[in-house]
């Protein structure tokens, strides 16, 4: 292993093992909130306190000791994570008040603008055939009563 | 005849004693990996290529489609799919992600798994049978016919496929409720699984929590309450002391070995 990589892959170990740690500790911090009651009778509290502080204790040996599987390295790609969410964000916001056309047509244009090949003509045709799909699928076929509507009124 | 030709050519490889010598390895390797709670199919199919590239005898024939490479992992993961239902129904623990979604299915309609599950549920039990079989030959014919088609979905860019994916998601958990809160679910457990992904983390593990811990929990503080809190019941009972030896074997061993060979690595490097 390079020594540059090396050295990613044991940042990246820290990483986890602090987001293990932070996640561990919130747990048992929010189950403290609950009753703990005695080991013979157990309150709500009890049982996520002690998962807290087990994976708060994983997360610190995490810190200590790291395997020897040369980790993978994956690219971070920010613009299409920001795309895909977006899409789907933009069709939560969406289909509720203006119904499931335009939120289909949100999502595909905003997912569809993640890939610079797409263009306005290829994302159009792409509309076409994902509404027919969903269409077919979701009204025809399964018969759920999904609103349709192009504007609100 | 073409339809039955290609399957005719299909048997008579599969047949021969040397595939079938490796399926039925791949079978018994399957099977056995399939049992462990926690280890699904998945599982299986590595181990047994893993095995397989280190009996062969001829290892430059892999990845270019030697046949034993391919006739061990698929049995293996076919003999495994139906095992991983023995620790699911019978001790409620679920192989994998997949087993603990039906598992979650089943307890949803108020099926509990457990040692009685067969004498409670026999309609459940031989109708989950009778679907394995129904589903392979299902599988024979959709392949037989339309293998084609699908070699054809995978030729389809990428580009046009993945926006489909995230509306087919949208769709799909939007109809469930027609709440649109489902979504911003969906959002923010994607934005996690990004993170989760570019950290490594595996996704199955939270999965099986999920499932389990519920049952992890009440059975854990009846326990307590039965033992009247005095914890050490866990260690004193037979089964619960294995499988907690167990559990600590498969943390502990695979960093100990890691840390004994690094450790010799390093002497003759240090004697130079």
């Amino acid at each position: 292993m390079a020594p540059d990589e090396d050295r990613h892959s044991a940042l990246k170990n820290r990483l986890c093992a602090a987001v293990l740690v932070a996640v561990g500790l919130a747990i048992t911090v929010e189950a403290l909130g609950f009753r703990l009651g005695s080991v013979a009778r157990m309150g709500p509290g009890m049982f996520p306190a002690i998962l807290g502080v087990l994976l708060a204790l994983c997360g610190a040996a995490m810190w200590f000791v790291r395997d020897g599987a040369p980790a993978v390295p994956v690219r971070a790609t920010l613009r299409p994570v920001l795309h895909v969410l977006g899409a789907m964000l933009a069709f939560a916001l969406s289909v509720e008040p203006l119904g499931l056309l335009p939120a289909t047509a949100a999502l595909v244009a905003i997912a569809g603008l993640a890939d610079p090949e797409h263009t306005w003509r290829s994302l159009t045709g792409l509309f076409v055939v994902a509404t027919a799909a969903v269409l077919v699928v979701f009204v025809q076929l399964i018969g759920i009563p999904l609103r349709l509507p192009v504007c609100p009124f | 005849m073409d339809i039955l030709a290609n399957p005719g050519l299909g048997f008579s490889v599969a047949f021969q004693p040397v595939p079938l010598l490796f399926c039925l390895f791949g079978v018994s390797v399957g099977m056995l990996i399939g049992v462990l709670p926690g280890a699904g199919a998945t599982v299986a199919i590595f181990v047994a290529y893993g095995v397989e590239t280190r009996v062969a005898k001829d290892r430059s024939r892999f990845g270019k489609g030697a046949i034993e490479g391919i006739a061990a992992p698929e049995a293996a993961n076919n003999a495994a799919a139906q095992t991983t239902f023995i620790p699911t129904l019978s001790l409620g623990i679920p192989g994998d992600a997949v087993t603990a979604l039906i598992l979650g299915a089943m307890m949803i309609h108020g099926v509990q798994p457990g040692p009685g599950f067969i004498e409670n549920n026999p309609a459940v039990f031989r109708g989950l049978l009778a679907s394995f079989w129904i589903g392979y030959l299902m599988l024979l014919v959709i392949n037989l016919r339309m293998i084609g088609l699908w070699v054809r979905l995978l030729a389809i860019p990428y580009k046009y496929l993945y926006p489909m994916v995230i509306l087919l998601i949208c769709v799909g958990v939007y109809s469930i409720n027609n709440n649109p809160f489902d979504l911003l679910v969906v959002v923010a457990f994607s934005a996690i699984g990004y993170g989760m992904m570019l950290a490594g983390l595996p996704a199955a593990p939270l999965i099986l929590g999920f499932v389990l811990g519920p049952m992890a929990e009440e059975n854990f503080c009846r326990a307590a309450l039965l033992a009247r809190g005095d914890l050490k019941v866990f260690l004193t009972t037979p089964i619960s002391a294995l499988l907690l030896a167990i559990a600590a074997a498969v943390l502990l061993v695979p960093l100990a070995l890691h840390h004994w060979r690094r450790g010799r690595k390093v002497i003759p490097d240090a004697g130079k």
